[in-house]
């Protein structure tokens, strides 16, 4: 009974996690713009984090060791270094992304302005980093998070015409007038925003924290193969609804409040308070999760202690990085940048860090010194490779698109 | 992990040593393995300590980021004339996926960044709870006087030549024969010591096991890397083999090389 409770828990909290602010602002803004022509990059993407983060996961759970930490070992310490500053660049943007977010939620939720909140966000984020179990911040934001599913309650009660979704969905096409560099600039954002960097570091740091063994394995599947696909649906939802209310009033999403107006129009105030609870929930789990990664990432290139399992004090310098990420984060912020636009660029850059992540990822799980007899089966590496081409078509194509399309304008 | 398991008889100095997280008693981390000292006695070469910190990785790094980090490391250092971290040899227990060593981390002491982190901005933030950071590790007394010690990142990269100035190859690895005895329930190491050098045609080999292994997979990527990367080119036993320290290259007195076993 009580595995069964982990298990479900587990899948839960994968569900409720794997949306962040990257996902919802990049859905939005898709649907918004092309319909549900874009959908086919969803299920792309989420088999993609699942293959790799299958494998990040099973190395901590057979080596005890976290991705970034062996990333020196096999690819060198220069390398390593320049993999290391590229990731944290990455994860630091969303990082910055996810603050001002969650500031964004609260704006909406208080008419309160961001500039007020983000101070204030930045100090509850680092706060619960500091203080907090790794459980209950995967937990509650996990669980809290769920709370998104109000977007597919939502596209039920907007009565679509669903067998024209489904075929606009199945069919990819670019029928809605855009130009054909713009349609994919947003699937490579698409793409990057389901399959973030941060995320594989992420996991295998929990599973070290979590002290995954060889016996988990099977829980670490579960999570991964049936939670994932699960958000990747709440992604999925969030295009429909922004396909169905937004497209035909010609609305370009530009802010929040606008990824949350279908669920208002939809299902009314409760839809909105509800979204609420779901946007804060989203962004601040994220915001935990990529300032632990910042720490993590960090802390495992140079061997210092880590983790929310020791007591701070046991973990200076770690706490120290965690700390100062949240200062400059802040203060980049208050430089009034538009949150919106960092979450777009994040994405982007996202897709662009997709090599360096995976291919290390892809080499380590077939490594025997490492694995021994948990090495990658065929299925994993054929996937692993598909996916490490696609990847590099991604992360080669993302930056040509970003300026022919002058960033997706 | 498995501390009691018998340690591994034969380990390659980059591909197993080097780069890898150090743990002490506890799982604690404590550091990584940044270079390796080796000692020369009587024509043998051992691995002596495992050495730490930005004063040895800056070399490895190489460039002007490399020595950058090497003189901020010194600058900031509170020794006149500081000696990079360094762990005795005899303290490892077991090399798997980390390097376990047989003290606490109180024993070992923490490193002196890790010791200003705590007092100067740990323990003076809200919430921290009581405690005391463990105490510094205290300044390393260096190898015993006397000794002639190098680097292991002294020998790799370096070109080997044959009789007449064949050209072999570059050092890309050292074969170490280890040594381990039983003491109660641990296992303590008596001896590393160099019995083969491993040879790569380039300077710059890589190490993601495609270049020692022809069955890991996938077989893509095993056929693009064997393809444009080279693979082990074979060893010269340490014995046959003459190092010019001070210069770059090391002469070999042996026909041919030996094939290269796992």
């Amino acid at each position: 009974m009580k595995r069964v409770f982990a298990l479900m828990l587990g899948v839960l909290t994968a569900i409720g996690g794997f949306v962040d602010i990257g996902d919802l602002v990049t859905n939005a803004v898709v649907g918004s713009r092309f319909g549900l022509g874009l959908a086919w990059v969803l299920p792309v993407g989420v088999l993609g984090i699942c293959v790799f983060a299958e494998m990040s996961g099973r190395i901590a759970a057979v080596s005890g060791r976290a991705t970034f930490d062996l990333v020196r070992e096999r690819l060198g310490p220069r390398v390593g270094l320049v993999n290391l500053v590229a990731s944290m660049a990455v994860t630091f943007l969303t990082f910055i992304a996810e603050i001002g977010g969650i500031s964004l939620a609260l704006e909406l939720a208080t008419s309160v302005n961001e500039f007020f909140w983000v101070p204030v966000v930045g100090a509850t984020v680092w706060l619960v980093l500091w203080r907090a179990s790794f459980s209950l911040i995967e937990n509650t934001f996990g669980l809290l998070g769920l709370t998104l599913i109000v977007f597919a309650v939502a596209v039920w009660r907007l009565h679509p015409d669903w067998s024209a979704l489904v075929h606009e969905a199945s069919h990819p096409a670019n029928t809605h007038g855009e130009g054909l560099p713009t349609y994919f600039y947003y699937a490579v954002a698409l793409f990057g925003a389901a399959m973030t960097p941060y995320e594989v570091f992420f996991f295998s740091s929990g599973g070290v924290e979590e002290r995954w063994t060889e016996k988990d394995i099977g829980t670490m599947r579960a999570n991964v193969f049936v939670g994932f696909p699960l958000g990747g649906i709440l992604s999925l939802a969030i295009a429909a609804t922004a396909a169905l209310v937004l497209k035909p009033l010609d609305i370009s999403v530009e802010t929040l409040g606008q990824v949350g107006l279908p669920v208002g129009v939809a299902l009314g105030k409760i839809g909105l308070v509800v979204v609420l609870v779901g946007f804060f929930a989203a962004t601040f789990g994220a915001a935990c999760e990529t300032g632990l990664s910042t720490g993590y990432s960090f802390a495992q290139y140079f061997g210092w202690q880590w983790g929310k399992y020791v007591r701070p004090r046991q973990a200076a310098r770690f706490h120290l990085v965690v700390l100062l990420a949240t200062i400059v984060a802040v203060a980049t912020l208050l430089t009034t940048v538009d949150p919106i636009k960092v979450t777009e660029y994040s994405v982007v850059f996202s897709a662009l860090a997709l090599p360096l992540t995976y291919f290390p990822i892809l080499v380590l799980a077939n490594d025997p010194d490492y694995m021994g007899e948990h090495v990658n089966g065929r299925m994993a590496n054929a996937l692993g490779t598909v996916y490490l081409v696609v990847v590099v078509v991604a992360a080669a194509a993302a930056l040509p698109l970003m300026f022919i399309t002058k960033a997706g304008q | 992990m498995n501390t009691n398991a018998h340690p591994p008889e034969r380990v390659d100095a980059r591909y197993h040593l080097l780069d890898r997280q150090i743990l002490d008693r506890d799982g604690g981390m404590v550091a990584k393995v940044d270079d390796l000292e080796l000692t020369e006695q009587d024509g043998s070469l051992t691995v002596s300590a495992l050495l730490l910190g930005p004063g040895v990785l800056g070399p490895r790094l190489g460039g002007r980021l490399g020595a950058w980090m090497a003189a901020v490391w010194r600058r900031l250092h509170p020794a006149e004339d500081p000696r990079p971290g360094r762990i005795d040899i005899s303290r490892v227990s077991c090399v798997d996926s980390a390097v376990h060593l047989l003290d606490s981390r109180a024993e070992i002491g923490i490193d002196g960044f890790e010791h200003w982190a705590h007092t100067k901005v740990v323990s003076r933030l809200p919430l921290v709870g009581p405690g005391e950071p463990p105490p510094q590790r205290p300044d390393s007394p260096g190898p015993p006087a006397g000794a002639v010690t190098h680097r292991a990142s002294d020998l790799l990269g370096r070109r080997v030549s044959g009789p007449g100035g064949v050209p072999r190859g570059h050092v890309s690895d050292l074969r170490l024969r280890t040594h381990f005895v039983a003491r109660g329930p641990n296992w303590h190491t008596a001896g590393m010591t160099v019995t083969d050098l491993i040879l790569n045609q380039k300077a710059t080999a890589t190490l993601l096991g495609y270049e020692r292994r022809n069955d890991q997979g996938p077989w893509v990527l095993r056929a693009a890397l064997r393809t444009f990367r080279p693979t082990i080119a074979g060893t010269i036993p340490w014995r046959d083999a003459d190092v010019d320290w001070p210069g770059q290259t090391i002469a070999h007195a042996g026909q041919g090389l030996d094939e290269f076993v796992l």
